[in-house]
């Protein structure tokens, strides 16, 4: 009789159960759900954006802070097929693709739908004018070395300096894990991007870059924030390349 | 909470200023990019970078891999005889170059097969003819390894041989001295155990009494060739001991027979106790293998 069960015991097992679920963490909690520029504030976070490059299938994913979580990975990638499958979230394949820096939240948080958008368009909007654009096989499927489509991450790249053209993002800053990636300078606007490498680091280590990334950009924001209050009081008027003061 | 409040502000001001949407307004209408693939002219790799050694013409490289006309294609394997000349350490290097080269090789059969699917005959056969060199080097290394072993083996017959060798030594005619020389040194080493290289000597550890007995035997046949060409020469047998016998080892016949009768002029030459012997042959060894580091500094 030792098998059998109450009703009340079957009851909390699978209480304890759904509890266990819903407590488990899919990805950097930080990254769950997306920020506004106010939330972005609130949080002591730049403005910035963070592109991961998976290295077993060569996808790209876009987020707003250091970290990512499962909920980005299924709105990034929302009509996956044999080509371009749903991603894993294992932490050891993502790596760190390039770190934009924005020169305040609004651009950074348009950055980052503007891309997001730019995907949707890929994925599904325009299909078949984003597949035209891409290298094929002899079987005119999407160049592939096993899992790896280079493809992705050279989209990637494109919307990129898509974005940053479009919406005239200024004084932002690219930092690339490889130059290489970067590709050709008349591809960008010389006079919006900037561009650097980061340092050498391994996946292993990526978080502690991505924690003194963030640190360094919250002080330079500072920075930048006290030196546009200070012109302002100075000159009692609104900084430069503004038309008129908020109240 | 200031700070925060300032940020806000600064921020809305700016994006109130600007005339450009920060939307894309239809999802239809965008002009979608080509992807921009990455350029290594974005930067420099310097010409000393170690992983250049992985191609065959090093950072001069144009290409992943080398056609038939840039390889040597008139080339030939090594052969026993030339290989049985070299040394030790010329065998392992020679080994260790031609490993680099098949890796080479290997790598560019890869990349030219996956690439282009280009022929890779000529490769392939540069690379059977450095399978060969390989397996030569270890055939002549294995030849080696079997003779000492058979040497150290030849305990009954060996007095027989030696003598034998003596003899032929004392009257090999001049034109023959060069190959016999050549043997000695093999002798020397495989049944003495004396190296034939001055810097390869291990002071502590190959100085022996079979070390001692082979400094006697050389010095026998040498001075006995001598004697044999010069009877009159100014030493005479017997030898006085190791004192006597070592300068045949490390010097030419006629230096060493000046120094030995040098030696007994100035009433040094000295018949040694048993226990002072290998004091004496490793200091004097010492003393020459010192000179030699010197003059080759």
């Amino acid at each position: 009789m030792s098998g059998m069960k109450l009703r009340a015991e079957k009851k909390m097992r699978k209480h304890l159960i759904e509890q266990l679920k819903a407590r488990k963490v899919l990805g950097a909690r930080i990254a769950q759900g997306e920020k506004s520029a106010e939330d972005l504030t609130r949080l002591n976070m730049p403005p910035q954006l963070y592109v991961f490059h998976n290295r077993f299938s060569g996808q790209v994913l876009y987020s707003q802070v250091p970290g990512f979580h499962q909920d980005q990975i299924d709105a990034q990638f929302t009509r996956p097929n044999w080509q371009n499958r749903k991603p894993n979230r294992r932490t050891d394949l993502w790596k760190l693709m390039c770190v934009v820096n924005f020169s305040n939240h609004e651009y950074a948080v348009a950055a980052y739908h503007g891309l997001k958008d730019l995907r949707k368009c890929r994925d599904t909007v325009q299909q078949q004018v984003a597949k035209a654009m891409r290298k094929k096989d002899d079987d005119g499927n999407i160049w592939s070395s096993g899992q790896y489509r280079p493809t992705y991450a050279q989209e990637a790249v494109a919307d990129l300096s898509h974005v940053i053209d479009e919406f005239e993002l200024e004084n932002t800053r690219v930092m690339w894990e490889s130059a290489w990636r970067k590709g050709d300078d008349a591809r960008w606007r010389n006079d919006l991007v900037e561009h650097e490498t980061l340092p050498p680091f391994t996946t292993k280590y990526q978080t502690a870059l991505m924690a003194e990334l963030q640190e360094k950009a919250v002080a330079e924001f500072a920075a930048a924030r006290e030196g546009d209050m200070a012109h302002q009081s100075d000159t009692g008027a609104p900084g430069p390349g503004t038309s008129s003061p908020v109240a | 909470m200031s700070q925060v409040f300032k940020r806000q502000l600064s921020a809305s001001v700016k994006s109130c200023a600007r005339n450009k949407p920060l939307k894309f307004s239809d999802l239809k209408s965008i002009q979608l990019r080509e992807p921009i693939t990455p350029t290594h002219r974005n930067f420099d790799v310097s010409p000393d970078h170690p992983l250049w050694a992985f191609f065959g013409n090093g950072s001069n490289s144009e290409h992943a891999y080398r056609t038939s006309d840039e390889l040597d294609t008139t080339s030939r394997a090594w052969t026993m005889p030339e290989l049985r000349r070299k040394s030790f350490d010329d065998l392992h290097k020679l080994w260790y170059i031609i490993l680099k080269e098949r890796n080479v090789i290997a790598t560019e059969r890869r990349l030219a097969n996956a690439i282009d699917n280009v022929g890779t005959t000529a490769l392939s056969d540069l690379d059977a003819k450095m399978g060969l060199s390989h397996k030569r080097i270890k055939q002549v290394l294995l030849e080696r390894q079997t003779a000492y072993e058979r040497a150290q083996t030849l305990t009954s017959d060996i007095n027989e041989y030696l003598a034998n060798f003596e003899q032929r030594y004392i009257n090999a005619a001049e034109d023959e001295i060069a190959s016999e020389n050549d043997k000695l040194v093999r002798l020397q080493y495989a049944v003495f155990g004396i190296q034939p290289a001055l810097e390869d000597y291990n002071l502590e550890s190959d100085i022996n009494q079979k070390f001692v007995e082979g400094i006697s035997f050389i010095a026998k046949v040498k001075l006995g060739r001598h004697l044999a060409q010069n009877p009159n020469s100014s030493v005479q047998f017997p030898l006085n001991g190791v004192v006597e016998e070592l300068p045949f080892l490390i010097r030419s016949v006629d230096q060493a027979v000046e120094e030995v009768s040098a030696l007994r002029e100035s009433g040094q030459s000295v018949l040694l106790d048993k226990i002072d012997v290998f004091p004496f042959v490793r200091n004097a060894l010492g003393k020459v293998l010192e000179e030699f580091n010197q003059q080759s500094s």
